[in-house]
């Protein structure tokens, strides 16, 4: 037995050799793929080697074919195979080797990846500024984020002063500086050039703006009339002139407008300030019309009403995780108008299907077939998604159709809540958001208490392109409403556990012990009695027309993503259909 | 995504949950089903109570849905888990409800149910008067008397808070059980039945999700990897292969970070692996190497439950569709070839075979 063991590792011996790391034997060839995973990564139009490990090779002809690939295979009976693909896709590249005493094959794959060229998102599209010496002027983009390390640099006037993602400008000088910032990685680079202009206090130009040019109001009420921003308005002087006659005159900006003739009224309002010793006027034309008393469009219910919504008049979210996005928001990628958003508001919450508002402000208009009417108790309700611990509370705006047009373009009403009146809440909140430079980026905020932030791109649950709304055709939008304090916490102290705990009453999505329907619609009833005027004074309000929700809380949870109301439909309490 | 947000999101809930859940009822529906097919539990909606239990018969190709309810003319409850058979007796773990229902298998009917468990995840049986029920959200296992319905005790599981707990998947070899512990979680526990303790663990990857024991003994778990920004980490998933004697790995095989594994299953042989991973994948169990080629492609699908047909290895996969309509269940066979479809209820996420 032995000296049969001993004959066979002599002939063993004798009959093979080795040659680096080929190995030549009478054995049939064996194909070794370097890769446990088989699959190989590469970018468009970047060159992969693959080197397998071969035995018993000598004398072998190699031969490699590409499944699906027409392009031009560069390496044929050579033990290396180089592929080269313009077109991002998985390729299957099947390697057969063939000696006299056999044939071994083996199949791997190569990912051709897009290049991760870093895209830089600024704050919109503003690329010149105007700042006044002294006052700071902060920077904060976002980059895509790439699996490749990325480098950042930012430099003034040409020379390098910050390696950081964010930066701050500040001059004492006069003058014109620029400001660039570049990403870069091994696939590419990308910058943006900014020019800011540093002034004295007198050079800095004053500008004011409105959202809106038309106000309509039942006679007997009065409405706040104020501009969406001033900017430079140190000394200015505002006049409101209506008909010719002038009401106000003074440093204040807002006008609180009680015309109690019936009709349409010119008024003027002028803004008077002095630069480099000049004065300018600037001027806006506004309409308001003051309508028919309450109640003259009324549309009383009947028999045949219905206490569901009949209508979505807008719908304009804030950006969110489920805004645009196609396996669980119900967006097919035709929502690019805003009356095909509208439709799509409606089919979900005619389906029973909740409709995400996204992040603060966003907001859904719905309408009646008939006025809703201000009976004792709850008039109305919205049913939202909320469960315990998980509240994402909405505010709820009132209208009626004071002019009688059939449309919601009178004046909004609050609906008071639990948290209305407290040192937290914030009237006139106004967050503005800026479309991402590219896909598969957060959507960049600013608010009008100065502060920044983001709402999170979740790759992991939510892939869509953007979370910026397809059908907002503007690269930034403001939303205003009245904010919230975020009760948002990480339970668990690691981020894994967050709570949204629920407020006392007055909101929508919100697990109220008070005014939820917590074990059956999750609706939240609503009372119209609840309704103040600008002032938070109560307005007595016989019906309404038109509700509107509106995401109530600036929070971003973890990995929960953005706080986010959400609407799944509305009801008249008062019929019982 | 799709099970783990479930899971996550299930689990930000559970704090003050407990007890939630509202039965509705109907009016009861004789069945009188035989043969041997496949029970289909689909979760329903998180916190809506649309659960339900669907059941196929191949050989007729035909499917009942809603069978607990229409048998006992009562909601299952909100996000059924999972199911197993134990001597002719289901035992459906409907998680978000903290019950196990156990049901005749042919008329469909309630036979009993196990109350007060925190957040039931899958069942295991010991004997006939002995089992372990897993639970997410909780650092216990329950031990429970089927026969009465009892909860008779718990596995004090280490390293894990009320908070923090995840247990899931249970295999036993000898008078060991070992599962596989995920959301925010790393390890494989071993149980000693007769102690029923801890005895001790092993650290794979990050968040294995599922776990099954081969024909040579071997346990085989696929970690999800967690997620972008995850508190607890982000990786590329991983199969493992682990002895089950010496409680070591043995081979390991990496995907790409991204990937999405889970739902690992095999055939009846346990000589081929299935998981789940965008599309349908198979290896052998004595493979070197994954596979570059998926066994089944993607197509636009939410596959989100997978099983392999005892009697003939036919491939089961379930499609979630978008998480809100009726998923569908794909039935192909073992060389890929479409044999059936049909839909099942909402988010249909497990099976299991008579």
């Amino acid at each position: 037995m032995k000296r049969l063991l001993f004959l066979l590792m002599v002939i063993v011996a004798l009959t093979s050799c080795n040659e680096g790391s080929l190995i030549t034997t009478e054995m049939p060839p064996e194909i070794i793929i370097d890769n446990t995973s088989g699959v190989y990564t590469t970018k468009v139009d970047r060159p992969i080697t693959i080197t397998p490990q071969y035995k018993y090779v000598e004398d072998a002809l190699y031969q490699w074919s590409v499944e699906g690939y027409d392009g031009y295979i560069q390496s044929v009976n050579e033990p290396s195979f180089t592929f080269t693909s313009s077109e991002v896709g998985s390729y299957y590249v099947q390697v057969k080797v063939t000696t006299d005493y056999g044939t071994d094959r083996e199949e791997v794959r190569i990912d051709v990846v897009d290049l991760e060229i870093p895209t830089i998102s600024m704050m919109g599209t503003q690329r010149d500024y105007t700042i006044q010496q002294g006052y700071e002027l902060m920077f904060a983009p976002t980059v895509k984020a790439t699996s490749i390390p990325t480098t950042y640099c930012w430099t003034l006037n040409g020379v390098m002063v910050s390696e950081e993602l964010t930066y701050t400008f500040c001059s004492e000088e006069l003058g014109d500086y620029v400001l660039a910032f570049a990403a870069e990685n091994e696939d590419g680079r990308d910058e943006v050039v900014l020019n800011i202009r540093v002034c004295t206090p007198d050079q800095m130009p004053f500008s004011w703006r409105f959202d809106q040019t038309t106000y309509n109001y039942a006679i007997g009420r009065s409405i706040r009339i104020m501009p969406a921003e001033v900017v430079n308005g140190e000394g200015a002087v505002y006049s409101w002139v209506v008909d010719g006659v002038t009401m106000q005159e003074g440093n204040s900006s807002t006008w609180i407008c009680d015309l109690a003739q019936e009709g349409a009224h010119r008024v003027q309002a002028i803004a008077t300030v002095v630069k480099d010793d000049a004065q300018i006027t600037v001027t806006q034309e506004l309409v308001v019309n003051v309508c028919a008393p309450e109640g003259t469009y009324r549309r009383a219910a009947h028999a045949a009403s219905s206490a569901q919504w009949n209508k979505v008049y807008e719908y304009t979210p804030a950006p969110g995780q489920f805004i645009n996005e196609t396996a669980t928001g119900g967006f097919d990628g035709t929502q690019t108008t805003a009356e095909v958003a509208c439709l799509y508001a409606e089919q979900r919450m005619l389906a029973d299907n909740w409709v995400s508002l996204g992040g603060f402000g966003g907001y859904i208009v719905v309408g009646f077939d008939h006025s809703i009417a201000n009976n004792n108790g709850y008039d109305f309700a919205v049913k939202g998604n909320c469960f315990a611990n998980s509240s994402e509370p909405g505010v709820v705006w009132v209208m009626q159709d004071e002019n009688g047009d059939g449309l919601p373009n009178d004046t909004w009403y609050e609906l008071r809540g639990s948290e209305s009146g407290a040192a937290t809440t914030i009237q006139d909140y106004a967050i503005t958001y800026y479309r991402p430079e590219a896909a598969g980026m957060p959507v960049q905020w600013s608010d009008n208490q100065g502060n920044n932030g983001q709402i999170e791109y979740l790759a992991a649950f939510h892939s869509q392109d953007y979370y910026y709304p397809m059908w907002v055709e503007a690269d930034a939008y403001t939303l205003r409403g009245t904010l919230l304090e975020s009760r948002c916490y990480d339970k668990s102290g690691n981020g894994s556990y967050w709570v949204l705990p629920e407020y006392d009453w007055g909101y929508v999505d919100n697990y109220s012990a008070t005014d939820c329907n917590r074990e059956g619609d999750k609706a939240n009833t609503f009372d119209i009695s609840n309704a103040v005027n600008y002032a938070g004074q109560v307005i007595a309000l016989q019906y309404v027309d038109f509700v509107k929700v509106q995401t109530a809380v600036n929070a971003q949870c973890g990995w929960i993503g953005e706080n986010s109301t959400e609407v799944t439909g509305m009801y008249d309490c008062g019929i019982n259909n | 995504m799709k099970r783990r947000l479930v899971a996550i999101v299930s689990v930000v809930a559970l704090l003050l949950c407990s007890g939630c859940m509202k039965w509705e009822y109907g009016i009861e529906e004789e069945f009188a089903v035989g043969g041997d097919g496949v029970f289909i539990t689909n979760e329903g909606n998180f916190q809506y109570g649309n659960a339900s239990l669907s059941y196929y018969d191949p050989t007729t190709m035909t499917v009942e849905n809603e069978v607990f309810y229409r048998a006992n003319a009562m909601k299952l409850g909100d996000v059924a888990q999972s199911m197993v058979i134990h001597d002719n007796v289901g035992w459906v773990i409907v998680n978000n409800s903290h019950v196990v229902f156990a049901i005749d298998l042919t008329t469909f009917k309630e036979r009993g149910r196990i109350v007060n468990l925190t957040s039931p995840r899958y069942m295991h049986f010991l004997s006939d008067e002995k089992a372990y029920i897993t639970q997410l959200w909780d650092n216990r296992i329950f031990i429970v008397n089927p026969k009465r319905y009892e909860i008779t005790g718990y596995i004090e599981c280490p390293d894990m808070t009320m908070e923090t707990g995840s247990t899931e998947q249970m295999v036993q070899y000898g008078k060991y059980v070992y599962v596989n512990c995920w959301s925010y979680q790393n390890r494989i526990l071993k149980i000693d039945t007769e102690t029923d303790r801890v005895v001790d663990e092993l650290v794979v990857g990050i968040q294995p999700t599922s776990l099954v024991l081969d024909k040579n003994n071997k346990m085989w778990t696929i970690t999800d990897g967690g997620y972008e920004n995850s508190p607890y980490g982000y990786e590329a998933p991983t199969l493992y292969c682990i002895d089950a004697e010496t409680f070591t790995i043995e081979k390991s095989f990496r995907f790409r970070l991204g990937d999405e594994a889970s739902e690992l299953q095999l055939n009846r042989a346990g000589d081929m692996l299935y998981w789940l991973n965008d599309d349908v994948w198979a290896m052998s169990v004595d493979d070197d190497r994954l596979p570059v080629r998926p066994f089944l492609e993607s197509r636009g699908t939410i596959y989100y439950g997978l099983t392999v047909s005892p009697a003939n290895g036919d491939v089961y996969v379930a499609d979630a569709i978008d998480y809100q309509q009726p998923g569908k269940i794909y039935r192909y066979a073992s060389d890929g070839v479409l044999q059936d479809e049909f839909y099942a209820g909402i988010i249909p996420g497990a099976f299991c075979w008579k």
